[in-house]
């Protein structure tokens, strides 16, 4: 079979979850398209130059970087949303907000290398040190970066759980 | 597991979210690729055009008013895609009234070449695999050309040999170059090359055309293969620099240059051999290589760091990278960083370096500076995001820099390095633009 025919294959098995993915990591729609084409595209090059295990972390891996990269080169602007989180556990039932959409906007503040560890911890259950081998960092980065994001979304979320929080990780 | 990490895990598990669907994933996925691609190829073909143009001026203009098929200003011809879809059409704008005419049925328009004496354009269509010549008398779609048949098939590249005769296809996918006469809108037999031909040029005295090819599978090398475009047979297969995947051929003739986006080859044509790989810093298989029409000066965009490196055809030897700014702050859009192209005015004394962004860099090739980066508006993108797939064109008098966005072509004054008013087209998304003679 051709190589662009197996690759082919594998897009066709792959795309729902990989735009899932770029949608957890971006939190938002389009650019995950953006960052899904971009990440196969390039995928795609490096499939007709080598063999490669793993086709599907290959393309997280692109993803990943290609976000973090352009993140990193585009001044770590915060990506603002069009509602602040608000408090889902404190408002009364006439206001009640489905608590995953709190989250998902409170997610949505964290600069893009703490939100990919996050994304690649929660949603992909990574190890640390698989983190960091797929953000090209170190362990220790990975532990503070989660650490930082935890306290940052915990202090978005409802500032009053912050020590709460804090204390419960360290007894874990 | 914390509440808080639980609650992020739901939300990010949410199996609420919409999701978007690709009618046609590959189609998306080789544009992508393409677009890194076709850049280089209007960035590398445009100069020659407009080197030869300069040098035969009397042949070429003879020729097109005795025919009296040629109109007096050039054509421009932006293709579109209508949605994510193999569909598509060209749509001519005359730059002397710069009014946008009907759009013509071409479908998926992944690279254009246009007759050196200006009567046909060729669109290339590599999701149906055809070539679809297009009168630019009447601007109207002929008979599409069969260049492939299935799958394995990939028609990625385009060129037409300096007499107007032969239009040679690259087949990623079999390996082949495929010849089209232009007499008889016929393709001719396969020829075989190296492994994965990316990109064409063809010498300015149109006896060879050089393709560089790098192999679709293994780590094998790329190469180069000449091609006799009198007896389309090919020469030995020239290594170059690994991943090389982009060329170009200096106006003298003298040496063609393979470019992997980390490496620039010189390859002599007089004797077919590779000289010392040129090591630049960029990413391999992304980036564009243009020529200065005076061919003194290679000019690569390299991507991360993003930079214009001048490379002296006479030394072969790289002088001090001009770094750029490839999407101007607060745009945002990932496929953008992949979009950039170049293009050299006929002159030789500006580059102009097209971002993924919504904007155009101006280099002065004399000083060797960029400039005033050149803002476009809102037809150039929606929603804040960029359009990766803006594609610009330059006309053979230079004056003008025509840019195809997604809802207009807005020219550009070379003059002034100012954007005229919008051209509106019909909304879609950009593929490629070229200009008649």
């Amino acid at each position: 079979m051709a190589r662009e025919d197996e690759f082919a294959e594998f897009v066709a098995d792959a795309l729902p979850g990989l735009l899932r993915f770029g949608h957890v990591l971006t939190g938002n729609a389009r650019e995950a398209e953006d960052l899904v084409q971009t990440a196969l595209g390039r995928s795609l090059r490096a499939w007709r130059l080598r063999r490669i295990d793993d086709p599907r972390a290959f393309v997280r891996r692109v993803m990943v970087n290609s976000y973090a990269s352009w993140y990193r080169r585009h001044g770590g602007r915060e990506w603002l949303t069009a509602s602040p989180p608000g408090h889902a556990r404190s408002g009364d039932p006439a206001q009640y907000v489905d608590d995953r959409d709190v989250v998902w906007r409170a997610l949505q503040v964290l600069p893009a290398g703490q939100r990919a560890v996050v994304v690649l911890r929660y949603y992909e259950d990574l190890s640390e040190a698989q983190i960091a081998a797929v953000m090209g960092t170190s362990t220790g980065t990975v532990k503070s970066q989660t650490a930082r994001a935890l306290k940052r979304l915990a202090n978005v979320l409802d500032p009053a759980e912050v020590g709460r929080e804090m204390q419960q990780r360290s007894g874990t | 597991m914390t509440d808080l990490e639980n609650r992020i895990r739901e939300a990010l598990m949410d199996s609420r979210r919409q999701l978007p669907t690709w009618p046609d994933p590959m189609h998306r996925i080789r544009r992508s690729v393409r677009r890194q691609r076709v850049r280089l190829a209007v960035a590398t073909t445009l100069p020659a055009v407009a080197v030869m143009a300069a040098a035969i001026p009397a042949v070429n203009w003879t020729l097109g008013q005795a025919s009296g098929a040629r109109p007096a200003a050039p054509t421009v011809y932006a293709a579109y895609d209508r949605g994510n879809c193999s569909c598509g059409e060209v749509i001519p704008v005359n730059t002397a009234t710069n009014k946008a005419g009907k759009p013509i049925r071409t479908g998926f328009g992944f690279q254009i070449a246009i007759r050196p004496d200006g009567k046909t354009a060729y669109v290339l269509n590599p999701s149906a695999f055809t070539v679809v010549p297009v009168s630019t008398a009447t601007n109207t779609a002929g008979k599409p050309i069969p260049v492939g048949r299935s799958g394995i098939d990939s028609p990625s590249f385009i060129a037409i040999t300096p007499d107007g005769k032969t239009v040679y296809v690259a087949n990623t996918g079999r390996h082949t170059v495929v010849p089209v006469s232009t007499a008889t809108n016929t393709a001719g037999k396969p020829i075989p090359v190296g492994s994965g031909p990316q990109a064409i040029a063809i010498t300015p005295d149109g006896k060879t055309a050089y393709v560089v090819s790098y192999p679709t599978s293994g780590n094998g090398p790329a190469t180069v293969t000449p091609i006799s475009t009198a007896t389309n047979t090919v020469g030995k297969p020239i290594r170059v620099g690994f991943g090389s995947f982009e060329i170009a051929i200096t106006p003298d003739g003298k040496t063609a240059y393979a470019y992997s986006g980390s490496t620039v080859t010189p390859v002599s044509t007089a004797t077919n051999t590779a000289g010392t790989p040129i090591h630049l810093h960029g990413n391999f298989g992304e980036g564009a290589i243009a020529i200065n029409p005076d061919g003194k000066t290679l000019y690569a965009l390299t991507i991360n760091p993003d930079t214009v490196v001048p490379v002296s055809t006479a030394t072969n030897t790289a002088g001090t990278p001009i770094r750029v700014h490839l999407l101007p702050s607060g745009i945002t859009g990932f496929a953008a960083e992949a979009a950039s192209q170049f293009t050299i005015t006929p002159d030789g004394k500006t580059a102009y370096l097209l971002t993924g962004g919504d904007s155009v860099i101006p280099i002065s090739t004399v000083t060797n500076t960029a400039g005033k980066t050149i803002q476009f508006g809102s037809d150039c993108r929606s929603q804040a995001q960029v359009h990766p797939n803006i594609s610009l064109a330059i006309t053979p008098d230079g004056k003008t820099a025509y840019v195809a966005c997604e809802s207009a072509v807005i020219p550009i004054s070379t003059a002034t390095n100012t954007p005229g008013r919008p051209i509106p087209v019909p909304l879609g998304d950009p593929d490629t633009i070229a200009i008649t003679p």
